[in-house]
């Protein structure tokens, strides 16, 4: 997890995540009406330009993402980050659409808003929950374009929380990130959180 | 008996998923819909309905906070705070606003299980 966190702090945040994704998988399997499957691979953290380097590399060209900043107990945004073919496949699976598209209509950019709406919603609600304070979230964004310039057009500008997230719907596999854009003010935090699952566990 | 629904959300297809799943069980029921609180607000003074289906997160007025004006203009409406925000202090906040309380997305279940909470099931 770099030296922002200790190995059994990013084994904490993993676990949180976990959390969130069980939450995640749930609203989705309900959104879809079909049982899913989803995991959480691994979590890192990267200092920005680190971040902007490791998903130039993964995604290439443009990607899809659902943002939403937050406050409370710590400041950033969240992104939720696609392949554009994943995020119509997505969208697909949401509107329950055989139809081939070459583009994303209003309507699917609307699905993915809301899905994006819930999946980032039940990743927060792990951490607010944990600390016992709300996390106050502003209203999900649609956005298309270069990774980099997602997170550098993010509130928060120092690190990256980065959250594989992998799952399939109906035979259909779809590989998205969950990113956290954090200022190092807001590490404290997380490292507060982490704290309070290992202090359950010990 | 519930006779009335306003389904206020910014989301078309969150308010697309819950008027299908209200007409199926009340194909009588009037629908309205609004895709934010101050217009909630103006229909609720048009005409108070029995039920509120209301979002949480939405531009202008957040869900909750506009609960106590929508009660002013329709005390006897019951409403149900719908939304993606499931932090334990949003559930806490809804209960001590009166309000009932769904995690989107919506399903034919939960609502079931809403309209038994209301005494108003199918």
């Amino acid at each position: 997890m770099t030296s922002y966190f200790t190995p059994e702090e990013g084994d904490a945040f993993t676990e949180i995540f976990n959390i969130g994704a069980g939450k995640a998988a749930l609203a989705l399997s309900e959104l879809l009406d079909a049982p899913i499957v989803f995991s959480v691979p691994f979590c890192v953290v990267l200092p920005l330009d680190e971040a902007v380097d490791y998903f130039r590399h993964r995604f290439g060209a443009d990607i899809c993402v659902v943002s939403q900043d937050f406050t409370g107990p710590f400041d950033g945004s969240a992104l939720l980050m696609f392949h554009e073919a994943s995020s119509l496949a997505l969208a697909q699976a949401v509107l329950h659409s055989d139809e081939p598209v070459q583009a994303i209509t209003e309507l699917e950019r609307e699905a993915l808003t809301e899905i994006g709406n819930i999946i980032l919603n039940a990743c927060l609600s792990s951490f607010g929950d944990l600390l016992e304070r709300e996390v106050a979230t502003s209203l999900p964004r649609f956005l298309a374009g270069p990774s980099g310039a997602m997170l550098r057009g993010a509130r928060g500008h120092e690190i990256v929380l980065v959250v594989k997230v992998d799952f399939s719907v109906e035979g259909r596999e779809i590989e998205g990130y969950v990113t956290f854009v954090l200022n190092v003010d807001s590490v404290s935090t997380f490292r507060d959180a982490a704290s309070r699952l290992l202090g359950r566990l010990h | 008996m519930i006779r009335s629904v306003l389904i206020v959300d910014d989301s078309r297809l969150a308010r697309m998923m819950v008027a299908g799943l209200i007409a199926e069980r009340w194909p009588t029921a009037r629908m309205r819909e609004t895709e934010s609180a101050e217009q909630a607000l103006v229909a609720v003074a048009q005409e108070a309905p029995d039920l509120i289906i209301l979002d949480h997160s939405m531009p202008g007025a957040a869900g909750l906070d506009a609960v106590e004006k929508l009660r002013a203009s329709a005390p006897r409406a019951q409403i149900a705070l719908v939304t993606a925000n499931i932090q334990n202090t949003t559930r806490r906040r809804a209960a001590d606003a009166g309000c009932h309380f769904v995690a989107k997305p919506v399903t034919a279940e939960k609502i079931d299980k809403l309209l038994a909470d209301l005494g108003a099931g199918p």
